[in-house]
């Protein structure tokens, strides 16, 4: 077994009006990443090269071990792919479905945890997927992919439309999948909240370009945001670990990135009086991460 | 290497299964076209001359239904209503993909097609009112139309268009009755249309030679078109 499930070294795509720029990227085997970018940021097409559904310009994939795209029967037999835009068959029911995919895999499909799956996501097998609601559409392809075990999970905007019931039991379903130590899994997502719950390694992405991937607590530890009351109404001297300043008369909320404690002391050395250091959540450091990579970027700083 | 068969590159079955699936999905309206298409041919066993017409109209409406159905459902619609991703999660490369759409396109057509040419041939030799002669006009007619499938799901394939598919399907609708007008004017056929006995001359099989010729450049130029995409999403 490969030591990662997915490796990405420079890999580059240049479309008319949006580039993926230089990603390097790599999955251990077991691991659970989220990817989070902003719509457009370059999710989908970052998958679909991962996939062999879209051509990479420069770069190396292996996914699994095997070389994408041409090996990518090899990998994507071991794959279970599900995207926010694929739709199944909507003239046919889902029990169609189901016999269709467990003829494809005759060796994978475990038909006693499909019977499972459809009890828990509360489907009816016999119901054409038109009649369906999106979540229970959403449900189905999620059924197709888990009932044959795949060894990656590969999952584009997994939980987007979904209602909140319908989006809890996605969730719930994926805890006990993830379960399994021996299965990784790749999925993005603009809901920080969804991968902050699941992932155990995060990458943000940004007009095509990687701005950081990090195990979540790294994140979690390394930004802060400090209340501080100032001595004067005057702006608070530059610090390269301070990305944010909102500074209203003596008082200022500062985020902070690589937090440790002795930047506390760089703040009360200037006469700042330290009120509140808070964590912040996933959400918030990814905005921050983003805006402090588009700074840099447009400053000419390499971050 | 041939990416359709070796194991390596190929999961087995998968391509038979993708086949499968677009007769399945297919079979209930293709079934409709076809008692359509065999109620045709039975009105062209009348001996007047209003039921023969309504009759040949109704077939080649029925082959032009089918072979529109046929592509517009199983590959541009697959593409719009965004099963192709399924389809694509799959193990399986685009060529494979498009080798699944060719065969099943021409098995479920080619089946339809079949049982139209039989039944034109046997219903033109099993009336007297119908000259035998008027086996080579139907032939090349019905081959025409073969063609104009082929090249309508090579067009469907390659252009990834339901937009694009539409507008050729109607330029060729348009090119059936030139080419029927064109036909029914070549002195070697018009010449032996009524004649007793089918007359298979050489610019009969000049013609069906060129249109066999022009199936196998759509399918090759299909092929060489899906190999150059680095797209398929």
């Amino acid at each position: 077994m490969s030591e990662y499930a997915i490796q990405l070294r420079g890999v580059s795509r240049q479309y008319p009006h949006f580039q993926l720029q230089d990603i390097n990227l790599a999955l251990p085997t077991g691991g659970i990443m989220g990817l989070i970018g902003p719509n457009g940021a370059g999710k989908s097409t970052l998958i679909r090269i991962m996939m062999g559904l879209v051509g990479a310009d420069a770069g190396d994939v292996l996914v699994l071990g095997h070389r994408i795209p041409n090996a990518q029967v090899l990998a994507k037999n071991d794959i279970g792919f599900a995207s926010e835009d694929m739709r199944l068959y909507k003239n046919a029911t889902l029990q169609w479905h189901m016999h269709w995919v467990a003829k494809v895999f005759p060796e994978q499909w475990d038909g006693a945890y499909a019977q499972q799956l459809l009890q828990s996501f509360d489907l009816i097998a016999a119901q054409k997927i038109k009649g369906m609601s999106h979540g229970q559409r959403v449900k189905s392809g999620l059924l197709l992919m888990l009932a044959r075990h795949p060894r990656l999970l590969i999952l584009d905007e997994p939980t987007t439309g979904l209602d909140p019931v319908a989006r809890k039991e996605v969730l719930n379903e994926m805890m006990q999948v993830l379960a399994d130590e021996s299965r990784s899994v790749l999925f993005s997502s603009h809901n920080t909240q969804d991968v902050e719950h699941l992932s155990d390694q995060i990458t943000f992405i940004d007009r095509g370009q990687l701005v950081s991937s990090k195990d979540k607590e790294s994140y979690l530890e390394s930004w802060r945001r400090v209340q501080v009351k100032l001595p004067s109404k005057e702006a608070l001297a530059p610090h390269p670990q301070i990305t944010e300043v909102i500074q209203h008369g003596h008082s200022a909320n500062l985020v902070i990135k690589d937090y440790a404690p002795d930047m506390l002391d760089h703040l009360t050395a200037q006469g700042a009086t330290i009120g509140t250091v808070s964590r912040m959540t996933l959400e918030e450091i990814f905005v921050a991460e983003v805006e402090y990579k588009r700074n840099q970027t447009a400053a000419g700083v390499n971050p | 290497m041939n990416t359709a068969t070796n194991p390596m590159t190929t999961k087995p079955g998968l391509i038979k299964a993708l086949v499968r699936k677009d007769l399945e999905l297919n079979a209930a309206p293709l079934a409709l076209y076809l008692v359509v298409g065999l109620i045709s041919l039975w009105l062209l066993t009348f001996d007047s001359k209003g039921p023969f017409y309504a009759g040949s109209v109704l077939l080649l409406s029925m082959v032009i239904v089918a072979s529109a159905h046929l592509v517009i459902n199983t590959v541009t619609t697959e593409r719009d209503d965004q099963t192709l991703t399924f389809i694509m999660s799959l193990p399986i490369t685009f060529i494979q993909y498009t080798h699944a759409k060719i065969c099943a396109n021409l098995l479920g057509f080619m089946t339809f097609w079949l049982i139209m040419w039989a039944g034109v041939m046997g219903v033109i030799f099993s009336q007297a009112e119908i000259p035998n002669g008027l086996a080579v006009y139907a032939t090349i007619l019905l081959l025409e139309m073969l063609a104009v499938f082929v090249l309508l799901l090579g067009v469907g394939l390659i252009s990834e268009s339901q937009t694009w598919t539409i507008v050729v399907m109607s330029l060729t609708n348009i090119g059936l009755s030139l080419f029927m007008y064109w036909l029914s004017s070549v002195a070697a056929i018009k010449s032996h249309m009524d004649a007793a006995d089918p007359v298979w001359n050489a610019t009969a099989w000049t013609i069906i030679a060129a249109e066999l010729a022009f199936i196998l450049l759509a399918l090759g130029l299909t092929y060489y078109g899906q190999s150059r995409k680095r797209d398929f999403l």
